[in-house]
């Protein structure tokens, strides 16, 4: 067996005496939320000194560390914030509107009459379309149209969540509307709309932070925990705190590694990755998956904030171990669990041939400015790690019937 | 380690192979089982304003071996 360092430290063999700990994983979470971090987005100075602060902590809990810096394109990034007023009204962004990720980029308040699209020319108008489909894009582009307002949901708390990974930017100036706005300016026609939608499409320099608590002997088991910790980032006037997606994830992942590197047998292999670029589009595993061995059991947190009902559990990959490993968990933790889509860096882990499975927890808030850590509940970051300490542990347990590891 | 017992509180309620291939709905990118989940259904999936399935999102490799959704459907995370 090569370990990578030379053994668990004192403080954290009695962490894990102790047990999991709801203080030191609140205490990550708060970490991650806070204003210098600016809502952790891939390439910006917060996203990068949340990777450093990872860094420490996992050479504080024993690991041999390395960033791996990886380039990523066709991030979205606002200029400034988006504006919209109808008439004399100016809009709210992100409550009232929001930047659409197809849009072309307007940097300066463009102003045109607003029109339906049953109307018979669209030069120079602001268009309420039903949606952003290629012939409407098309047709505004042709007709040199101001822009489209076509609509768009929000959560349950009137919020219109933020997102920085989407389509190529188009040719046509594009805000969401709020659904029941949208409809309601049917009976605004003919005032005049000012818009400006100030986002960039950006190349961006990502780090995912890799740390080996102890490397597998040959045909052993190797385990490797993975969370992302970027964010989508604050607005130029707004914070996004990115508290439950996925500080909590992180708190999760970094609290189970330090139990399970105390306890951990001769010849497994124990590794924590915090990915970078989850939000960009699963860039940072998109970038480690390739490289990692075959035969690595993969487990992603995405979401450890509000259990709810049940966990959702995706498996992709040769994962039958890993999901009857976590199933049995869960009948040990007592964690309800069920069959839910995990759209996360599994999968890119999933798809490089690799067992994984995604587990998800809750994320009140998500990627709005109400994803504060004040709503991550401390009983479901314990949870969450009982949960993925108890599937490793079975793994181990099991290791031998697993047979030889690739 | 853990002596493994179990109980009828915690693990899958149906049977855990489903997880290969789960539900779509509430299928974005770090979508999971809580209100948000909806919310991003019918906020539109990644800023496309449109829903989409399970495994056109984020990470948009097949998942458990199922086939991509056609982009047209969703167009998520490009």
């Amino acid at each position: 067996m090569t370990t990578a360092s030379p053994g668990p430290s004192t403080a954290a063999a009695v962490t894990a005496r102790r047990g999991a700990s709801a203080e030191t994983m609140l205490a990550t979470v708060h970490e991650l939320a806070a204003d210098r971090y600016a809502g952790r987005r891939i390439g910006t100075p917060g996203g990068k000194a949340a990777a450093a602060w990872l860094a420490d902590q996992l050479r504080a809990a024993g690991a041999a560390v390395t960033l791996d810096a990886f380039e990523t394109t066709g991030v979205k990034e606002l200029q400034s914030t988006p504006a919209l007023a109808v008439g004399p009204r100016n809009l709210v962004h992100r409550r009232d509107f929001a930047e659409q990720l197809t849009s072309a980029e307007v940097p300066a308040p463009r102003s045109g009459p607003l029109a339906p699209a049953e109307t018979g020319s669209w030069h120079g108008r602001w268009v309420l379309a039903a949606g952003a489909d290629q012939q409407t894009v098309d047709r505004a582009r042709t007709e040199a149209a101001a822009g489209l307002l076509v609509p768009r949901g929000a959560d349950e708390a009137g919020w219109m969540p933020k997102m920085i990974a989407g389509p190529p930017t188009g040719p046509v100036a594009i805000l969401s509307v709020r659904t029941d706005l949208h409809a309601a300016l049917a009976h605004h026609l003919g005032q005049t709309v000012t818009a400006s939608v100030p986002m960039r499409t950006i190349t961006t320099t990502g780090t995912n932070v890799h740390g080996v608590f102890a490397h597998a002997s040959a045909g052993q088991l190797s385990l490797l925990l993975t969370a992302h910790f970027d964010g989508v980032g604050d607005d130029p006037e707004q914070r996004h705190p990115a508290a439950a997606d996925n500080a909590s994830g992180v708190a999760v992942v970094l609290e189970a590694a330090r139990l399970l590197w105390t306890d951990l047998p001769p010849g497994i292999g124990l590794s924590v990755a915090f990915l970078d670029g989850e939000e960009a589009g699963a860039r940072g595993s998109a970038h480690h998956a390739p490289r990692l061995a075959a035969g690595t059991f993969v487990i992603n947190v995405d979401g450890a904030a509000q259990l709810g009902a049940a966990a959702a559990v995706e498996a992709g990959g040769p994962a039958e171990p890993l999901l009857a490993a976590v199933d049995q968990a869960g009948r040990l933790t007592g964690v309800p669990l069920r069959a839910g889509a995990m759209a996360s860096d599994n999968r890119r882990y999933a798809a490089a041939g690799l067992p994984a499975i995604g587990i998800g927890m809750g994320m009140p808030g998500y990627q709005t400015p109400a994803e504060t850590p004040d709503r991550v509940e401390g009983g479901t970051l314990l949870a969450a790690t009982n949960l993925v300490t108890a599937t490793v542990n079975h793994l181990i347990n099991n290791s031998a019937q697993l047979g030889e590891t690739p | 380690m853990a002596t493994e017992t179990t109980t009828i509180s915690g693990g899958f309620a149906g049977d855990p192979a489903n997880a290969f291939t789960p539900p779509s709905a509430g299928s974005c990118c770090g979508s999971t089982p809580s209100a948000q989940a909806t919310s991003e259904v019918a906020g539109g999936c990644c800023g496309t304003d449109t829903a989409v399935a399970a495994v056109s999102c984020c990470g948009s490799e097949p998942a458990g071996g199922a086939a991509p959704e056609p982009a047209a459907t969703g167009g998520c995370c490009g």
